[in-house]
């Protein structure tokens, strides 16, 4: 039992937090999102040349051989500062599982060239009307040794700022695991908007030119890595976010006199901002615990689904009190917490809600107790 | 960062489940019946306290000096979820937070006599806060210590002194200065009284869980040595004792045994169908959620006591355990019930009873743990303060 953080990761998280607090001002998001360029290209080169993108890579892919930890508090970082970077769906979700694969020459090279800076890969988990990643209805098939995907998949981060992506499919009754190029021939990429102003977009593939990463129990134990991986990273984005907006209402309400007092010293404010503070603490525990066991390699286990049931109510609950203890304020384009709140809608959703994650650990849950009470 | 046991603390935990297995004895089950001996007290409960402290389990935290095994609060804790989890009435306040306030201020005097005997299962202490007109505003206590030569002259009357009737001591927080000058809460001792001496009396309070106490105190002639710490220093050992007591009231220990038990029962239950009640749909829901925010507890309290094992514990967030841990007792107490049912409000001594009435029992006396211990607005004011520095009220 062990709720320290190494130095390493501590040092990390700290050149993080500089890079993105100090670059992404309410100023800078401002004029990107009048100019409708979401991605901030000097924040993410900046954080490369700092070889944060690559801190859980090996060393010899430019990385610095640091566990999944270290990248879940990375992730941490980008929700205290909203930072606009496509660290969590290229990195975690795409690059950090494809290491597994990395004797395939066609994953070392995209890795290389993601560690260089000079290509993104990004994930393609769902598609319209089936947000399960595992039961994908797109579909794989073989013809003369060549690859080739066809299906739709949408809400792809960053698809048209990549230039490959890793996605799922089906072969038969088998998941399949591969890569499509997105310069390649069949695949369409139309873009949507989403609540966050993050780039995603569908893609639409008619026997688009893939390559395989294999078929059945191997793409499901990779799959398996993406699902964990990126849930745990966005549940660690999710503790970013919540202790920043009680931060930023509790800092407002401490502010703000009304009757010739600060807001915050009526109990009702307060104890609002207090069950917020309880909240995110109780999120930070249980993503403590998720990314401790995806960092052993443990893709299956409950703390990761029982995580993301508490990233979806506590995004919910603070996201709400923070507005309403601000009135008005809280809810203006001018003032940042809004950006706040479009993302923690964005993550209680994202790769399952909170009832979803519940209804699959109540599955498990009665399957094991019906097997112990025959046995 | 590894939050899992090691490999030792989990065999603890598996040793301390194995022998708690043993003390449950049906005699003990059948005592316990007993509203009177319901959270302890009877002679066999103190025949197993006796066992438990004799063999060294009473003092697995502790130092050698003392008796002890001189593990760290980690271990103290899993032995303490263990116990819990068997349902036996463990007297937590006495073992887990007023014992080691005790060894730490405590004369010598103390140490030989009363902690000793507390390590050897021999001694059970009720704490004496609450009055009739100081609840949550503790420093306005008014029973009194006066300096009478070597020994001090003790008056007053005390609420919801648990355990009291069979209680071998009582941590009293009593006034010993009474300048006006002063900040109420600068002029209060602590005094651990024997509950033996002439002048202490008691009568119960029937709650709608359990039989708590009113304590008198007339004219009490305590010898100096039973005072703790530094006359009117008291406030100091009151939030000292607190902080160990919002965890011990938080332990998931109770509602982990019991969760095992409905999960059990409704895997062998059926339906009108035939179905094993776990498969119905909002069944392994709300026990599924009831796991998963069981879980942040346990988390939530094995970090405190990491925290205590690596320094000092945040005051935040203990405050923050204490909430989280007694609110959701009640939420977990009413799924459970709701997946029992109806016959779920049977009690223990009735026919048809499920899991011997023991949810009938809990959801009564779980609703004292949010106001328990430092009432829950209390501890939001901590929060707000401590975690998220908010001004203060004036009040």
């Amino acid at each position: 039992m062990d709720f320290s953080y190494p130095d390493t990761h501590i040092e990390i998280r700290e050149l993080a937090g500089t890079i993105l607090g100090d670059l992404t001002t309410s100023d800078r998001l401002k004029v990107q999102e009048k100019n409708g360029a979401y991605l901030d290209n000097d924040i993410w080169r900046q954080l490369m040349v700092s070889g944060i993108h690559t801190a859980s890579f090996p060393e010899n892919l430019y990385g610095m051989d640091m566990d999944y930890m270290a990248s879940a508090l990375v992730a941490e970082c980008i929700g205290q500062s909203v930072a606009s970077i496509p660290f969590i769906p290229c990195i975690v979700s795409a690059a950090l599982p494809l290491l597994s694969k990395v004797d395939d020459p066609v994953v070392y090279t995209l890795l290389e060239a993601v560690a260089e800076g000079k290509k993104l890969v990004t994930t393609a988990l769902i598609e319209p009307g089936n947000e399960n990643p595992f039961m994908p209805s797109a579909t794989a098939l073989v013809h003369n040794g060549n690859w080739y995907v066809s299906g739709t998949k949408h809400c792809v981060p960053y698809a048209r700022e990549s230039q490959s992506v890793l996605l799922f499919a089906r072969k038969g009754k088998e998941l399949w695991a591969g890569i499509v190029n997105l310069d390649g021939s069949g695949s369409m990429v139309t873009e949507q908007h989403c609540t966050t102003q993050e780039p995603q977009y569908m893609l639409t593939m008619e026997q688009a030119v893939a390559h395989s990463l294999g078929q059945g129990e191997a793409a499901e134990k990779l799959l398996k890595a993406v699902v964990a991986m990126t849930t745990v990273a966005y549940c660690s984005m999710a503790v970013g976010i919540a202790e920043k907006m009680t931060r930023i209402a509790a800092d407002y309400t401490s502010q703000r006199e009304q009757f010739g007092v600060p807001v915050a010293t009526f109990q009702a404010v307060a104890h609002r901002l207090a069950s917020c503070y309880i909240d995110t603490e109780c999120l930070r525990i249980m993503t403590q615990q998720a990314a401790s066991d995806v960092s052993r390699g443990l893709y299956d286990s409950d703390s990761i689904a029982m995580a993301k049931v508490w990233c979806g109510d506590v995004m919910h609950r603070v996201s709400q009190a923070a507005q309403h203890v601000h009135g008005g304020t809280g809810i203006d384009r001018d003032y940042p917490l809004f950006r706040y709140c479009l993302w923690a809608k964005h993550l209680e959703l994202v790769l399952g809600n909170s009832r979803v994650h519940l209804a699959n650990l109540a599955d498990k849950l009665a399957v094991r107790y019906l097997a112990s009470a025959t046995s | 960062m590894k939050i899992c046991y090691t490999p030792e603390q989990q065999a603890l935990k598996e040793k301390v489940a194995r022998y708690m297995q043993a003390i449950m004895t049906p005699d003990l089950l059948e005592e316990k019946k007993d509203p009177q001996y319901f959270e302890g007290g009877g002679p066999v409960f103190r025949e197993k306290m006796l066992k438990m402290g004799r063999e060294g389990w009473l003092g697995l935290g502790w130092p050698v000096e003392l008796g002890g095994k001189a593990f760290g609060p980690m271990e103290q804790h899993i032995f303490t979820e263990e116990v819990m989890a068997a349902g036996f009435p463990y007297p937590f306040l006495t073992v887990d937070t007023v014992g080691p306030m005790l060894a730490q201020h405590g004369s010598g005097f103390i140490r030989e006599t009363v902690v000793k005997e507390i390590l050897k299962g021999n001694i059970i202490i009720s704490v004496g806060y609450s009055e009739p007109g100081a609840g949550t505003d503790l420093a306005s206590l008014k029973t009194r210590a006066d300096r009478d030569g070597d020994d001090w002259i003790i008056n007053g009357q005390k609420v919801w002194t648990s355990l009291g009737h069979f209680a071998d001591y009582v941590w009293l927080a009593a006034r010993t200065n009474h300048d006006p000058a002063i900040k109420k809460h600068k002029g209060i001792t602590i005094f651990l009284v024997p509950t033996s001496f002439e002048g202490f009396s008691c009568t119960p309070i029937h709650t709608l869980g359990m039989r708590t106490n009113a304590t008198y105190y007339q004219d009490i002639r305590v010898p100096d040595k039973y005072r703790i710490g530094d006359v009117d220093g008291g406030w100091k050992l009151i939030t000292g004792q607190l902080n160990r007591e919002r965890l011990s009231i938080v332990n998931p220990g109770m509602v982990t045994g019991l969760l095992e038990q409905v999960c059990q029962w409704s895997a062998v239950t059926r339906d009108y169908n035939g179905e094993p009640l776990i498969n119905t749909p909002w069944v392994k829901e709300s026990l599924a959620r009831t796991a998963t925010e069981l879980e942040t507890l346990k988390l939530l309290c094995w970090k405190q006591a990491w925290a205590m094992q690596n320094g000092n514990p945040e005051m935040a967030a203990s405050s923050a355990a204490k909430v989280y841990g007694s609110e959701f007792f009640v939420e977990a107490y009413r799924r459970l019930l709701e997946v029992v049912g109806q016959a779920g409000t049977l009690a223990r001594d009735s026919v048809g009873a499920i899991l011997q009435g023991k949810l009938e029992h809990r959801y009564r006396v779980a609703s004292v743990l949010t106001f328990g211990g430092g009432t829950n607005e209390i501890q939001r004011d901590i929060i707000a303060a401590a975690g998220l520095w908010l001004p203060r009220a004036a009040r």
